[in-house]
């Protein structure tokens, strides 16, 4: 399988132009979140959905644990939807050349041919490609941009949007529900193993513009999936505002694995908010290559419900230069027997700063529960920075649970011992970062392990280049 | 009062294992009610004198507690103990519905010291301990907080060189919310913190320790026991101060429950890549059947088998002998008849 490298050619153009048909702007309020409803033609659960979530949104106080966004001022994000000049196309070619030759930059047309079933890619806040292949369709997965799910489908997004992951969660949650904009509605039904992954792309083209896509993932009874969450944006000269958000409903005996690779522009402040729910022995997969943006929150989280289920997070952040990632992963193990593994792995350089963010909480009756979380931070040099901060809650005592990190340091003495080998400086840092990350990338599927892989050499090639 | 409540900070999950609102309606009632009073304080086995001096509070004291404290602090006793080895007790008595008091321990032994810390008002104290201790010293700060209002302890402590290793048994059968400050400059100290919390208490202990200069070693580890209904929590930050060389960061939370529940937050920051070491773990510890079994088949009734496992926990992590016996002796004396049970 052939994957590129999406995103860091892109890093270097100066400017993606293609036209916009609508784009609504000024403040958050409420003739604001009414007019992106009525431009969507939503029904009118949706509105009050919105409404409610705004009203929210304007109560709730700013986290204050995250002290550095205190210095975001939403008000300067003034574009807060935008709808390209683009009808949404099942083909690339009625695609305008502009679009396409984004895509085809990412290599999304060469991913779709050869090993994905099916792919969404919204360009700002809305869906503009959608490719099903017939294999899918005749297995009876629905993949629909979330909007026309909304339309065609109100029955099963009523009874999962907003379920897992509610607006009531915090501030900026309030805030996605308000404003949210395209994303895709997954469901497999019962028993379906979907043999290839689906990919939904975002991607970020304009500066002082927020993102707000959602994505929901229904798989029933027994189903499997692999969801592939890919995230761009040209270099742009100002800040832009991501608040996406992914809910998974993990029915019995399901397995869904969800992987991202993140790697916004340095100019676009992230906010993923991550959640699923596993039902009896379902299982829910999380792998997480957190790249680019200037700052990213992210914890991908599940509820273990069910009795049984299971959950593994997979983290790997990489914080090079004065950005700031603030990842991990929550696990609430809410039934008997369920259990949880977490392996985080992040690299700070050049003034970078990693926050390490998890929680596990073993619920009373969740008896013969398991959790393991182990994470590391690899400081390459005195400017950087690293902080874990892990919370273990225990209300049932008939649980096993363990939480291990610690945090190194590049040494000079490791340094000197393999220069005095004949390696040189870079060469030593490229071997030491290969040998840190190597314990995450082998734990992924071959093509995810490349393709991170890739995106940490590209990361440290100032340092010569790893691997 | 607006203004301490505006201190209070949230978190991403579980706010508050202890109410801090709830405390400040506390003090504020008492203040309205007149009923803010100076506590007794009496200490047997060491000097004692009314120390002049109110400006311990100077950097780390931003929690609403604390400040709170610094409010109210009627008195501040400055306790000297050394010499030979020994033990001291300190009572704190009040009939007052808040007292606030102040301790400067001053340990001049290079021996073992054992400071008994009796809070027996059934009213809400709030104590704040400063110890200077001796470079070399080892101290056991036993604190048993019987029952009562919510009450508040403090304890800082700075050292500038060589190593110490302390012990600290916390035993409540109130709310008590427990501050610990640390520091640590070119120097080290090890330090093993056993609490207990019995009935239907909470104990919330909260540590913030710096390791800052060359070679700073900062190694602590807590040991929670949660009886019957009650909630134990350890959190904490250890902190390698930008700068710092060499520094080595230790901080371990292990929870023993017996019937309550346990809360762990052991938290790492560090803000320079020169640390020889810096890692910290948090876990649950139980006897299972397996070990049970294991240790019958070598003759050791579940009793025993116990008690050896009890023992292992709380000498983990100190190296001094004598020390650690007597925390295991005060340990087990207190934990025996749950285990039984």
């Amino acid at each position: 399988m052939g994957f590129d490298i999406r995103g860091f050619e892109l890093e270097e153009l100066t400017g993606v132009e293609y036209r916009s048909r609508v784009e609504i702007t000024g403040r958050v309020s409420r003739s604001l979140v009414e007019e992106i409803s009525r431009s969507k033609k939503e029904p009118e659960w949706m509105r009050r959905l919105r409404l409610r979530a705004l009203e929210y949104f304007e109560e709730a106080p700013a986290p204050q644990w995250l002290p550095y966004i205190q210095r975001i001022d939403l008000d300067e994000i003034t574009t807060l939807y935008t709808k390209p000049d683009v009808e949404v196309a099942s083909d690339w070619s009625d695609l305008p050349e502009e679009v396409r030759r984004i895509y085809e930059r990412l290599g999304l047309p060469e991913a779709y041919a050869r090993y994905l079933a099916g792919l969404t890619t919204v360009l700002d806040s809305e869906s503009v490609f959608v490719g099903v292949k017939d294999f899918l369709r005749r297995l009876g997965v629905v993949m629909v941009p979330m909007e026309e799910a909304v339309q065609k489908y109100p029955d099963l997004v009523k009874k999962y949007f907003s379920r897992v992951f509610p607006y009531t969660d915090h501030k900026f949650a309030a805030l996605h529900y308000a404003l949210w904009s395209g994303g895709v509605f997954v469901y497999v039904p019962r028993g379906v193993r979907v043999p290839y992954p689906v990919e939904a792309f975002f991607f970020l083209g304009r500066e002082m513009e927020g993102q707000f896509e959602h994505s929901l993932i229904v798989a029933d009874e027994g189903s499997e999936l692999v969801f592939i969450e890919g995230c761009s944006a040209p270099r742009l000269r100002r800040e832009s505002f991501h608040d996406g958000m992914v809910e998974i409903y993990a029915h019995p005996s399901s397995r869904v694995s969800f992987v991202t690779v993140q790697n916004w522009s340095r100019n676009v402040i992230n906010f993923n908010n991550k959640r699923a729910v596993a039902e009896e022995g379902a299982f829910v997969e999380w792998v997480e290559g957190s790249i680019g943006s200037k700052i990213t929150v992210t914890y991908p989280s599940t509820v273990l419900r069910g009795e049984g289920a299971k959950t593994v997070s997979t983290l790997l952040s990489i914080s090079n230069g004065g950005y700031i990632k603030d990842t991990g992963s929550k696990v609430i193990h809410a039934a008997p027997r369920t259990s949880s593994r977490v392996l985080s792995k992040s690299i700070v350089a050049n003034g970078g700063l990693s926050v390490y963010r998890g929680l596990t909480q073993v619920n009373k009756g969740a008896v013969g529960s398991f959790s393991h979380v182990e994470c590391e931070s690899l400081i390459l040099d005195e400017k950087s920075g690293s902080y874990t901060y892990p919370i273990v809650h225990l209300l049932e005592r008939d649980a096993d649970v363990g939480h291990e990190a610690s945090t190194l340091r590049l040494s000079e003495d490791q340094v000197f011992y393999l220069m005095s080998r004949g390696l040189k400086r870079n060469e030593v840092i490229s071997l030491v970062v290969n040998g840190f990350v190597r314990d995450v990338l082998r734990k992924l599927p071959f093509e995810f392990a490349s393709m991170l892989k890739r995106v940490v050499e590209l990361e440290f090639e100032e340092y010569g280049g790893v691997g | 009062m607006k203004s301490l409540l505006q201190v209070v900070g949230d978190s991403p999950t579980i706010k508050h294992y202890i109410n801090p609102y709830e405390y400040a309606r506390l003090v504020e009632e008492a203040s309205r009610a007149g009923s803010i009073g100076e506590p007794v304080v009496r200490v047997e086995g060491a000097r004692v004198a009314q120390s002049p001096t109110r400006d311990e509070y100077a950097g780390d004291c931003s929690s609403v507690y604390c400040l709170l404290h610094k409010r109210y602090e009627s008195a501040r006793y400055d306790i000297e103990v050394g010499g030979a080895p020994g033990k001291a007790v300190v009572e704190v008595n009040s009939g007052s519905l808040f007292s606030a008091v102040g301790l400067n321990l001053v340990v001049s032994s290079s021996g073992l010291y054992v400071l008994e810390l009796n809070l027996n008002s059934k009213g809400s104290l709030s104590l704040s301990l400063t110890v200077d201790a001796e470079p070399g010293s080892r101290l056991l700060l036993r604190v048993k907080a019987g029952e009562g209002l919510a009450s508040y302890l403090r304890l800082a402590s700075g050292l500038g060189c060589c190593a110490s290793e302390r012990a600290v048994l916390v035993e409540s059968s109130r709310v008590l919310r427990v501050e610990e400050l640390v520091s640590v400059d070119s120097a080290s100290l090890n330090e093993k913190a056993v609490v207990l919390a019995l009935g239907r208490s909470v104990v919330d202990v909260d540590v913030l320790g710096r390791a800052r200069g060359v070679g700073p070693a900062l190694h602590v580890r807590q040991l929670l026991v949660s009886l019957g209904e009650s909630t134990a929590a350890a959190r904490g930050t250890l902190v390698a101060e930008e700068g710092s060389k060499e520094g080595s960061l230790v901080y371990g939370i292990e929870a023993l429950q017996l019937g309550g529940l346990a809360f762990m937050q052991p938290r790492l920051e560090v803000r320079t890549n020169n640390v020889a070491e810096a890692r910290h773990y948090a876990r649950n510890v139980k006897l299972g059947t397996e070990q049970l079994f294991y240790l019958a088949s070598r003759g050791l009734d579940p009793r025993e088998a116990s008690m050896l496992f009890v023992r292992g926990l709380v000498k983990e992590g100190l190296s001094d002998a004598a020390l650690s016996n007597t925390l295991v002796e005060e340990v087990l004396r207190r934990v025996a008849p749950h285990l039984e049970a």
